[in-house]
């Protein structure tokens, strides 16, 4: 049987009060942080960034051997039909797949109207209900809180915290982000919100009770929001629900964004 | 120094944590190593050191988040506590002590979590958070702990080797 020390109870209580004013006081929407946490991050995002470019490297070599075995296969029936072309085709095909992804990137960055910032996702926020990423850019870039995040396929989220080398982006997913969106055909404003009820869905709401939303409905960012520009894709209507008098009508939108596997972002630096 | 030890293995296994196993994630659940890692330093050097390593492993965890600082101290606080005590009942060579411990203590810590941040604004639907996230993170969690609580098991026989620790040291 142990006693316990006469501070322990008077500490355990001063600790959990130093501990729900702090929590109370950095629940909300922080754009702004610490010293102590950008000094915590700027050491650990090195490290972060070296383990996720080991892991996109192993990947790639793993998606390369997987590539080069099926090539091979082919090879044996071609090289029975035209030895020297299926060599030759065998050639070009690896060399086309692996440049095609950072092809698609480089165009997508040459072709776009903003002045965007390539990042790489080095980390994803702990616990995993959190749609918070970590990105490899931060001050030191020119990236600053409240800056639009992008993908080649639509919207990300926007940048939120940002110490010298890194940055934390909420995903669009999250059930604090709001965007203002625009169906593509009808014209009609919507609001976008994250929905926790829904993991990978974003609710729908339309700014009046007249507007015409059905599955397949594409909506793009409205720019009224004064963080993403006008005309972004955000997804695609994926369901819809009535409510029970049939006056206001609620869909449920699927990303373009595949948030899994994002692996390469775009900042706009245009805020 | 034996506390700033602990901090940098905590710190070692947050990174893993975010980056090399959100490529490994299954059904979007990670293994929640910071958890393993109070655990394992309950179970290996006791109560009041895995209550330490809790409230270490919860603010450097919230710290590198930005939001809700101070959530996951409680729960690992508690989980690390908790863990100390687990000697004097089970035998704890057993292979099977870490991997149930650290499966029960991230249902009990992320639950605790939930629960909380609940209260503090979080917005998380309680059941689906459990049934589609802890669940899979405890049973992840589970098969990491073994090798974690060797690792653990390590340090602390380095601590002791140095003086930097006494054993058996309760409240």
């Amino acid at each position: 049987m142990y006693r316990p020390n006469r501070w322990v109870w008077p500490t355990l209580i001063g600790l959990i009060l130093i501990l729900l004013v702090l929590i109370y006081s950095t629940s909300g929407n922080r754009f702004q942080i610490t010293v102590v946490e950008s000094v915590l991050r700027d050491v650990v995002s090195p490290f972060e960034s070296g383990i996720s470019s080991l892991v996109y490297r192993v990947k790639e070599s793993w998606d390369s051997l997987i590539h080069l075995q099926r090539l091979r296969q082919e090879n044996i029936i071609l090289r029975q039909k035209i030895a020297r072309l299926s060599a030759e085709n065998a050639l070009l095909k690896e060399s086309a797949r692996e440049n095609k992804r950072w092809a698609e990137l480089f165009q997508f960055k040459q072709t776009s109207q903003y002045q965007l910032l390539a990042a790489r996702v080095i980390g994803r926020a702990i616990p995993d209900w959190f749609n918070v990423i970590q990105i490899d850019k931060g001050k030191l870039d020119g990236v600053e809180p409240g800056m639009a995040v992008i993908s080649t396929e639509g919207v990300v989220g926007q940048v939120r915290q940002v110490s010298a080398n890194s940055a934390s982006v909420l995903l669009a997913l999250d059930s604090r982000s709001a965007i203002g969106g625009i169906t593509e055909k009808s014209r009609d404003f919507v609001l976008l919100e994250g929905d926790t009820a829904e993991p990978g869905l974003l609710k729908v709401k339309p700014l009046s009770n007249d507007i015409r939303l059905e599955p397949g409905t594409k909506i793009l960012t409205s720019g009224l929001g004064q963080v993403y520009p006008k005309g972004l894709l955000v997804g695609e209507v994926v369901k819809v629900k009535q409510d029970r008098y049939g006056l206001t009508v609620t869909g449920w939108l699927k990303p373009a964004t595949d948030f899994a596997r994002l692996e390469e972002v775009f900042v706009i630096l245009d805020k | 120094m034996r506390l700033l030890i602990l901090s940098l293995f905590i710190l070692g296994m947050y990174i893993l944590q975010a980056s090399f196993f959100t490529h490994l994630a299954v059904y979007g659940a990670r293994p929640d190593l910071i958890t393993a890692t109070v655990v394992a330093v309950g179970i290996t050097a006791g109560p009041f050191e895995g209550m330490v390593s809790g409230i270490l492993g919860g603010f450097i965890l919230d710290l590198l988040r930005g939001t809700f600082i101070g959530l996951s101290v409680p729960g690992k606080l508690l989980v690390g506590l908790m863990a100390g005590f687990i000697p004097k009942r089970v035998y704890v060579d057993s292979w099977w002590v870490p991997a149930v411990s650290a499966f029960v203590a991230t249902l009990l810590d992320q639950s605790f979590f939930l629960i909380l941040g609940n209260s503090f604004g979080l917005d998380q639907p309680l059941w689906p958070s459990f049934r589609r996230l802890i669940i899979a993170s405890g049973i992840y969690t589970a098969t990491m702990a073994p090798l974690v609580i060797r690792g653990i098991r390590h340090l602390y026989g380095e601590f002791l080797n140095r003086g930097w620790f006494k054993e058996q040291r309760l409240l």
